[in-house]
């Protein structure tokens, strides 16, 4: 099986939905059937198969998708496994940071948080994971593009629009092809020499730490945030992470609310 | 993100030697393994050799980088790694790597080393030890020495090569490949898939 094959994953989900219609069709003597252990076991294979096949192939969106969709059929989006899925797939971000389709899985588990309060706490952690991960690996579009998409949800959830995950996946693809076509729009500047122009404006240089809703979504306290991860970038990489920095400002300032 | 290997070499006044290396194979199909381990030996030994001592170069070449400094007393190490893998963290553990084998292993015994059989177990510690770089990140991140250092990027082997120079030619004179090798090469080269890592 190929692991980026979508017959492939078409068939697998044929088989799950058809294996649950006939148990239900199956009860017919009332007997109790223990389909919460059976659902628990098919949620796992799945899972540990999504894996495999996201291993395999760099930014596999199929196997992620999948992986989406046994979270949705499987699981119902419960919460319990909203929580979990964000935990066990922290560790794969970390050590596969331009998947696309990895980090975009996390903004689909995000994005499912029915309640306000619970996405707002997860949003505050998933930006300071976020920022670690940009300093550490610097001038990867992947991060650059999972903080527009934060950025979004925060917006989202402040102004209560509640979860529209497809409106989200199309945004972010208008984001990609939006980015493809500014190659170095701005001519470029020596490394360093925009740092050196705004420190002045975020006084200690020191990283600003998020406490509320409102101050994830303020558009100034975002561009000071992005300047201190650009500042806190280490000088040999610093160029490269300029160049993202201001395509990131530069959709910030595009950005409608 | 991922290490695929650390070599130490010697740039000796005739020829580059392989002193000592690690290799992770895990990422590659098993009928491929003993082909990708041949072409980073070689590929580090050919950038070693275009790389003048006191300098660090990073190539590019399919889907992996490598990363090389020569020292000014022509002990070299290179890093194989893959596009995510942070260069930075490359450099610096080579450094220290470096440091360490010229501690260990005397000086005036490089030349003499035969191929790949210096008694030095830090390679391969060291590429288990830094596969992971976020656990290694904390001491990487205090050391600014590298800063200011600067590296040569390259986009191909081929750039490094001198003006004439053809990497298919370097290929089929290396004692380095097997014949089994090199006709794995001239395959991949023609479906443009040579040493894809499945």
């Amino acid at each position: 099986m190929s692991s980026k094959s979508p017959e492939t994953y078409v068939h697998k989900r044929w088989i799950v939905r058809h294996a649950f219609t006939k148990q239900a069709e199956g009860n017919v003597d009332n007997r109790i059937v223990d389909t919460d252990e059976q659902t628990q076991t098919a949620l796992d294979t799945e899972m540990e198969g999504s894996r495999v096949a996201a291993s395999g192939y760099p930014s596999n969106y199929n196997a992620w998708s999948h992986r989406i969709w046994t979270v949705k059929a499987l699981a119902r989006c419960s919460a319990e496994v909203l929580e979990s899925e964000l935990e066990n797939t922290k560790s794969w971000v970390r050590q596969h940071v331009s998947d696309h389709s990895g980090l975009q899985y996390r903004q689909f588990l995000l994005s499912e948080h029915r309640q306000k309060c619970l996405l707002e706490e997860h949003l505050l952690k998933e930006f300071q994971f976020l920022d670690d991960l940009l300093i550490s690996y610097p001038g990867h579009e992947a991060l650059w593009n999972h903080r527009r998409a934060l950025y979004h949800l925060a917006v989202q959830s402040q102004e209560g629009l509640g979860h529209q995950t497809e409106e989200l996946s199309t945004e972010n693809a208008s984001v990609k092809s939006s980015l493809t076509g500014l190659e170095d729009p701005i001519e470029p500047l020596g490394a360093g020499s925009l740092v050196e122009e705004n420190k002045s404006h975020t006084g200690e240089g020191e990283g600003v730490r998020l406490t509320s809703i409102n101050e994830m979504v303020n558009p100034l306290l975002e561009k000071k945030r992005a300047l201190a991860i650009l500042e806190e970038t280490s000088t040999s990489d610093s160029k490269i992470q300029e160049r993202h920095y201001k395509l990131y400002i530069q959709w910030l300032d595009r950005f409608k609310t | 993100m991922k290490l695929h290997a650390i070599c130490i070499l010697y740039k000796g006044g005739t020829k580059v030697q392989t002193l000592k290396s690690a290799y992770d194979l895990s990422s590659f199909g098993y009928f491929q393994k003993s082909s990708a381990q041949e072409f980073m030996k070689f590929t580090s030994q050919i950038v070693v050799e275009r790389t003048q001592p006191g300098l660090r170069q990073s190539v590019k070449e399919k889907d992996y980088i490598c990363h090389v400094y020569v020292r000014s007393d022509s002990l070299g190490g290179v890093a194989i790694c893959d596009h995510e893998y942070p260069p930075r963290v490359a450099f610096t553990f080579m450094n220290k790597l470096l440091d360490q084998f010229a501690n260990e292993v005397p000086s005036g015994t490089w030349p003499s080393i035969p191929e790949d059989g210096a008694k030095f177990t830090g390679a391969s510690h060291f590429l288990t030890e830094y596969q992971d770089p976020s656990k290694a990140d904390a001491m990487t991140r205090l050391q600014k020495d590298l800063d200011e250092t600067k590296v040569i990027m390259h986009g191909t082997i081929e750039s490094m090569l001198e003006r004439g120079e053809k990497l298919d030619d370097l290929v089929e004179k290396s004692d380095a490949l097997s014949s089994q090798s090199k006709a794995f090469y001239k395959t991949a080269k023609k479906t443009n898939s040579c040493c894809v890592i499945q």
